[in-house]
């Protein structure tokens, strides 16, 4: 399987899984090292290896911008929809769960940028499978 | 859903602006009913109902703005989509920073402050791309 072989949607789609990917790892990597640094709190290096998966974190727009650029006027709509849905359904549960966590007394929960991932996924999914079936 | 489609898209600013004052609106009242409204001898059904009231308001605000996106035309789509995803990408950003600041010793944020965040990336996206616009 070439790259030649491949077409040029399918090109594009592996290069922005590649990069995704990529930039995850980084931050992986990243996030991992601060973890286990070996350093004491409060000194410079401490800080230092914090402050490392900052700007990991991002490398996964810059993956996502350079994929927007990449497509055509459509897939680039499908995209920005699915942003949009995602941001809208984040902002809501952003806010509503404060008064959540009062009614039914749930405990904090952080990891925003995992829950970003998968309801981005998810409605990426839904918006085109719904634009398939619309065909 | 022709009672949507009837409405002319010059009208659709205005119709979003009473749409989501009311939503806000609903939403002010509700905060402030439910201290009034609450009653810790009541059964928990009750309770529950009384403090989680504002959420109701919240998604209402979130149908406002899909109901706009159906109604204006095909460029303003375009470009509310165009902000909304910068300013999603840029408050998600943002947040997953400062989780990671917060290890490094800033203090830590309720969830409460990643709506206002994304008001103003989304005020700030849009007067920028207004700006560039011109």
């Amino acid at each position: 399987m070439s790259t030649q072989a491949l077409g040029f949607d399918t090109r594009t789609n592996l290069r922005y899984a590649a990069e995704m990917f990529g930039a995850a790892a980084v931050l992986t990597a990243a996030a991992f090292a601060a973890r286990h640094a070996p350093a004491a709190p409060g000194t410079p290096e401490y800080i230092a290896l914090q402050l490392l998966p900052v700007p990991a974190v991002w490398l996964l727009p810059l993956a996502m911008l350079r994929h927007y650029l990449r497509i055509d006027e459509l897939q680039r709509l499908q995209m920005l929809q699915s942003i949009a849905i995602t941001g809208g359904i984040l902002a809501g549960i952003a806010w509503s769960l404060p008064f959540l966590h009062k009614a039914f007394g749930w405990t904090a929960d952080g990891m925003w940028e995992v829950w970003f991932s998968i309801v981005f996924v998810s409605v990426t999914v839904l918006v085109n499978t719904r634009r398939l079936r619309a065909r | 859903m022709t009672a949507m489609s009837a409405v002319p898209v010059k009208k659709a600013p205005a119709l979003y602006l009473v749409e989501f004052g009311v939503c806000m609106t609903l939403y002010v009242a509700a905060i402030l009913l439910r201290e009034w409204l609450y009653d810790p001898n009541a059964s928990r059904t009750l309770r529950v109902a009384v403090i989680a009231m504002p959420v109701v308001p919240v998604w209402l605000a979130f149908l406002a703005v899909v109901r706009h996106y159906r109604r204006i035309d095909e460029l303003s789509k375009v470009i509310l989509l165009k902000n909304i995803a910068v300013a999603a990408g840029f408050m998600a950003c943002l947040v997953t920073s400062y989780a990671l600041l917060v290890d490094a010793g800033l203090p830590t944020l309720s969830i409460t402050w990643a709506w206002p965040t994304l008001a103003a990336c989304w005020a700030a996206t849009t007067a920028i791309n207004e700006w560039r616009a011109r």
